[in-house]
C-alpha cells in the first residue's frame, strides 16, 4: 500500500523495499475496526436506535495512516521514496549509528536544533560551528532537501561514532532533546521505567502458566484496561456459551460434539 | 583544514572541499572515494565510523561518490557525477518549494504563494470569484 | 429505511448489498457517528492531532488550538521542502503549510491561542465548561500547572474525558523524557525487529510512516469513544486517560515479549521473510515495470509478496519455479520454517523471478492459485479505482485549498459513515466562529484579542 515501497533504505544507499518486522497492518486494521465498532455502539445508544454493518480492511488501515502520501501524489505526481532511517519531512529526526548500536535524535524546529548542536559542540566545537554558521541551514524548511540532510547527519555521526547509546542520550537529555537508543527486546523488557509503570506484566494464565506480556495500554483513571487471560484452548468455553446463550442441553451438546460441529 | 582528523567528513587534502561520507553507505567501508571538488581519488577505510588512517592518494576508477560535498565557505556541490544521486520522488528534483496551480487531474489547487489581496478571510479569493 | 428498500436489500447478492449500504456517494446524506460530541485538541506533531482527527472524521465537532502566527510545528515540515498548501494564515498569505500537517487535522476548526497569556487561560476555562473531550500532548503536568488540566476541568464539568498522550507517561523514573514517533519505535522495540539482518547487509529500520503516532492516536481515539459510551450509558462520569507511545508499542509486540519471557530469546530482524511462516515473504523481481519512465521511483525493479506456507501451496510454488525437488526436501512446514531452510528457499524463488516484472510474477502466482500481491508505490495505489470506490481514498474539493486527494477513516459504516469535509484550514481560520459561538465574545473583543496577540 505504498508502505513496503517506502520502508527501508533508498537504492543509492543500497536498500530495498522492506516489510515491517511485526504484523503491523493487521494490528492497525484491527484498531480501526475496533474503533468503528465502538463508535457504532455509541451511536446506537445515543441516537440511532439500531445497529449497523461495519467493514474494515488492513490495507486501508495502513493507507489511512500513511502520512501525506496521497496528498503529495495528488499535488504534483510525486511517488514517495524510501528514506531509510531518516525522515523526508523533518531534519533532525532520525536514527543513526553510534558506537554500540543506533541512536535516535529528534528536533526539527529551531529551539531543539540549536540545543542538539550545543550538545555536540561540548565535545566537538568545530562541528557545532560548521553547522550553525551554514547559511543554507538557517530556516527550518531549508534543512529538508536531501543534500542538507546528508550534511546534517554525517556531521552528527562524526560525533555519535565516539559515544555509546547511553552517552549520546545523556548528553542530549542534558539539553532536553528527545533522544534514545534503539532497544533490542531484552532491553525493552528490562527497562526500569517500563517495569515500574507496568507496561510489561506477567500474566499467570490458568492454561499456559506464567507468560510475560505487554500490558493493556488503556490507562484510565476510572476504567483501566486489563488482560485476564492470554487465550483459551479451542472450545474451552463451549459448555458455558452453548448452555447459557443457546440453551442447549447435555444431550444436544453431546450430539453436536459427536457430529464434529463443535 | 578544520576537519583534518575527522572520519566521516573527508576534507580533501588537495582542494579542502569537505566530502560528506553518509553513515548509511560509509559506516563500514574500505575503498576509493572521488573528491567532489578536484576529482582526486582517495583510498580510505572506516570501521564503525572510525577512520583507519588519513586518506592516501589512489588511482581511478573510484568505488563510491560522497553523499554530499561543499567548500569551506558553504558553497554546495551537487553536480551529478560528483556526489551520489539523491532519492527522488519525481523525475526532477528541486529541494525547494514548487509553485503548484493544478492537481495531477488538472483541477485548481492552492499550491503557490499568495498576496494579501488574493484572500477573502482565510480563503484564497479564486475560490470565491470563480476560477 | 423503507420496507421496499429493505426487501430489495434482502434479495441482493452480498456484493451488491455492501455496495448499496456503503455507497460513498451517499455519505453526506447520513448522520455522523459522534454528532454532538465536542472535542478540544491542544496537540501538536502527529500523536495527539491524529487522535482528534479520527474523532472529527467520525463527526465530532473538533476545535484545534495552536499557537498564533506560525501555528504548530508540523505546518513547517514537508517532504524535501517541495509541496506546500497556501496560505499559512490570512496574516501570512505568502507562506504555506507543509504536507507534514496533512492527514492528522481533517474536519477541525482552527483556533489560535497563546497559552502564556492569562486571557488565554480564561478562554480555555470557558471552553472546558462546554466540551466533552480534551486531547492534549504537552509535557505531562504542564496543563495542570497552568490551571487547565483534568483536575480543574473536572470541577466545572465532571463529565469531561481528558486524554493525555505522550512518550513515556506522566509518572515513573523516565517521565520527563520528551518523545517522538521515531523514539517510540526505537525504544518500544519495533525498530530492532525490522529490516535485514547484518549478514544480509541490513540494519534496524524504521517503519517509513509515523506509525507509533498515527496508530497511537487511533488507540487513544478508540479509548475515548469507549469512555464516551461508558459515560453516557453506564456511569455519567468522565475519565482521565493516559496513553504512552512506548507502552502501545509493547502491547502489540506481545509475541516477541512472551518469547523473551519464556525462553530468553531476543527476537531479531528477518528482512522480508517471516520467522513464523515460510514461504510468506517478499521477492525481488529482476525487472522494472516502467523501464521507460523518467521517475527513479518507477525505474526501480519490482518486488512481489507471495504466501505459500501450507504444504499443498508450497508444492504448487515449487512446481511453478520448476524446482519440485525443493518440495521433496522440505515437505512439512517445520522443515522449511527454520532460518537455514528459508535461506535456501528464497534465493531459488528470486532466481525464478529474475527475468520478470512484479506484475508478471503476480500473474504466474495467481495462476498457480497462490496468494500474492506486488509491492505498490503511492502512484500505483492512487490509481486503484477500488480504493476510490470504497472511499478510503478520495478526491475532495477542499474549501480552502481546492482539489486534493486524501485518505479517509477506513471503517466503512452503513448508517453513520465517516467523512472528510476539509483536509485542514489555515492558522486561526475559525477564531471568530469559535470565540463567538462558545465564549460569547463580541467582534470588537475578538479584534482586541488579536491585536494583543493572544489569538
Amino acid at each position: 500500500m505504498g508502505f513496503i515501497h517506502g520502508t527501508g533504505a533508498p537504492v543509492a544507499f543500497g536498500g530495498t523495499p522492506t516489510r515491517s518486522g511485526w504484523w503491523l497492518a493487521d494490528q492497525v486494521g484491527g484498531t480501526f475496526a475496533a474503533m468503528g465498532a465502538m463508535a457504532a455502539l455509541f451511536a446506537r445508544e445515543k441516537f440511532l436506535g439500531k445497529g449497523q454493518f461495519v467493514e474494515c480492511t488492513a490495507a486501508e488501515g495502513v493507507m489511512r495512516i500513511i502520512d501525506y502520501n496521497w496528498g503529495w501524489h495528488g499535488m504534483d505526481g510525486s511517488v514517495r521514496p524510501r528514506y531509510g532511517n531518516w525522515d523526508l519531512a523533518i531534519n533532525i529526526y532520525a536514527v543513526n549509528p553510534c558506537a554500540d548500536g543506533q541512536i535516535m535524535v529528534g528536533g526539527g524546529h529551531d529551539r531543539l536544533w540549536f540545543r542538539i548542536w550545543r550538545a555536540v559542540g561540548k565535545d566537538r566545537p568545530e562541528l557545532e560551528q560548521h553547522i550553525c554558521e551554514d547559511p543554507k541551514l538557517r530556516v527550518v524548511t531549508d534543512r529538508l532537501p536531501h543534500y542538507m540532510q546528508v550534511e546534517t547527519y554525517t556531521t552528527m555521526c562524526d560525533w555519535t561514532k565516539d559515544k555509546t547509546r547511553a552517552q549520546c542520550e545523556k548528553s542530549l537529555q542534558e539539553e532536553e532533546v528527545a533522544s534514545g537508543g534503539v532497544s533490542f527486546l531484552d532491553e525493552v523488557c528490562e527497562f526500569p521505567h517500563y517495569k515500574y509503570r507496568g507496561h510489561l506484566e506477567i500474566c499467570d494464565d490458568t492454561n499456559y502458566g506464567k507468560v510475560l506480556i505487554g500490558a493493556s495500554s488503556f490507562i484510565g483513571m476510572n476504567t483501566p484496561g486489563r488482560i485476564k487471560w492470554i487465550g483459551r484452548t479451542v472450545g474451552q468455553d463451549n459448555e458455558d456459551v452453548y448452555r447459557r446463550l443457546a440453551g442447549l442441553d447435555r444431550e444436544r451438546l453431546k450430539a453436536l460434539r459427536k457430529g464434529g460441529v463443535i | 583544514m578544520i576537519f583534518k582528523d575527522s572520519s566521516l567528513l573527508l576534507q580533501c587534502p588537495k582542494c579542502t572541499v569537505i566530502n560528506y561520507l553518509d553513515p548509511f553507505t560509509f559506516w563500514n567501508f574500505k575503498g576509493k572515494i572521488k573528491c567532489a571538488g578536484c576529482d582526486a581519488i582517495w583510498e580510505y577505510a572506516l570501521v564503525n565510523g572510525h577512520r583507519q588512517g588519513p586518506p592516501a592518494e589512489g588511482k581511478a576508477p573510484h568505488d563510491r561518490l560522497p553523499g554530499f560535498a561543499q567548500t569551506t565557505d558553504w558553497k554546495p556541490i551537487t553536480t551529478p557525477g560528483k556526489v551520489a544521486p539523491a532519492p527522488q520522488a519525481r523525475e526532477d528534483f528541486q529541494g525547494k518549494p514548487i509553485p503548484i496551480a493544478k492537481s495531477i487531474r488538472g483541477k485548481v489547487v492552492s499550491g503557490s504563494p499568495l498576496k494579501a489581496e488574493d484572500l477573502v478571510g482565510s480563503v484564497p479569493k479564486m475560490f470565491y470569484t470563480g476560477i | 429505511m423503507t420496507a421496499a428498500v429493505s426487501k430489495n436489500l434482502k434479495d441482493m447478492t452480498f456484493e451488491d448489498f455492501c455496495r448499496t449500504v456503503f455507497d460513498t456517494t451517499k455519505r453526506f446524506e447520513k448522520p455522523e457517528t459522534l454528532k454532538g460530541v465536542r472535542v478540544v485538541s491542544t496537540t501538536q506533531y502527529i500523536l495527539g492531532p491524529s487522535c482528534a482527527c479520527y474523532l472529527a472524521e467520525l463527526g465530532a465537532e473538533t476545535i484545534k488550538v495552536e499557537l498564533p502566527k506560525r501555528g504548530e510545528p508540523m505546518r513547517h515540515t514537508t517532504p524535501f521542502n517541495e509541496p506546500f498548501l497556501y496560505p499559512l494564515s490570512r496574516w501570512m498569505p505568502d507562506k504555506g503549510t507543509g504536507l507534514g500537517f496533512f492527514g492528522a487535522n481533517a474536519n477541525e476548526y482552527f483556533l489560535s491561542l497563546d497559552f502564556h497569556k492569562p486571557e488565554a487561560i480564561q478562554i480555555m476555562k470557558r471552553l472546558a465548561a462546554k466540551t466533552d473531550v480534551f486531547c492534549e500532548n504537552y509535557r505531562a503536568g504542564t496543563f495542570d500547572r497552568w490551571g487547565i488540566g483534568y483536575r480543574q476541568h473536572a470541577q466545572v464539568n465532571p463529565r469531561t474525558i481528558y486524554q493525555w498522550m505522550g512518550g513515556f507517561g506522566g509518572w515513573g523514573p523516565g517521565r520527563n523524557r520528551a518523545s517522538y514517533d521515531i523514539l517510540g519505535q526505537a525504544q518500544g522495540g519495533c525498530f530492532s525487529i525490522t529490516g535485514w539482518h547484518k549478514e544480509y547487509g541490513g540494519m534496524p529500520s524504521k517503519q517509513t510512516i509515523w506509525i507509533m503516532d498515527y496508530w497511537g492516536g487511533a488507540i487513544s481515539a478508540f479509548n475515548i469513544i469507549a469512555c464516551l459510551y461508558w459515560r453516557d450509558n453506564v456511569s455519567n462520569k468522565g475519565n482521565f486517560l493516559e496513553y504512552s507511545q512506548v507502552h502501545g508499542a509493547q502491547r502489540h509486540l506481545t509475541d516477541f515479549i512472551s518469547l523473551y519471557g519464556k525462553t530468553g530469546v531476543v527476537a531479531q530482524r528477518f528482512g522480508n521473510w517471516e520467522p513464523l511462516l515460510c514461504v510468506h515473504g517478499i521477492l525481488k523481481c529482476g525487472k522494472s515495470s516502467y523501464p521507460n519512465s523518467k521517475n527513479p521511483q518507477e525505474q526501480e525493479v519490482g518486488f512481489c509478496f507471495v504466501s505459500a506456507y501450507k504444504d499443498e501451496d508450497f508444492v504448487n510454488l515449487c512446481n511453478l519455479i520448476n524446482r519440485p525437488d525443493l518440495a521433496k526436501k522440505y515437505p512439512t512446514h517445520s522443515d522449511r520454517v527454520g532460518a537455514d531452510a528459508q535461506s535456501a528457499i528464497y534465493p531459488e524463488l528470486e532466481k525464478w523471478a529474475a527475468d520478470k516484472t512484479k506484475e508478471q510474477a503476480w500473474e504466474e502466482f495467481k495462476k498457480a492459485g497462490l496468494v500474492s500481491q506486488p509491492v505498490w508505490n503511492s502512484k500505483e495505489v492512487s490509481a486503484q479505482e477500488h480504493y476510490h470506490l470504497r472511499g478510503s481514498l478520495a478526491w475532495i474539493d477542499d474549501p480552502t485549498f481546492g482539489d486534493v486527494q486524501t485518505q479517509v477513516l477506513p471503517a466503512l459504516m452503513s448508517e453513520t459513515p465517516p467523512r472528510v469535509r476539509w483536509v485542514f484550514k489555515p492558522v486561526g481560520a475559525d477564531n471568530e466562529y469559535v470565540l463567538a459561538k462558545l465564549c460569547g465574545y463580541s467582534g470588537s473583543h475578538i479584534a482586541e484579542l488579536e491585536q494583543k496577540e493572544i489569538i
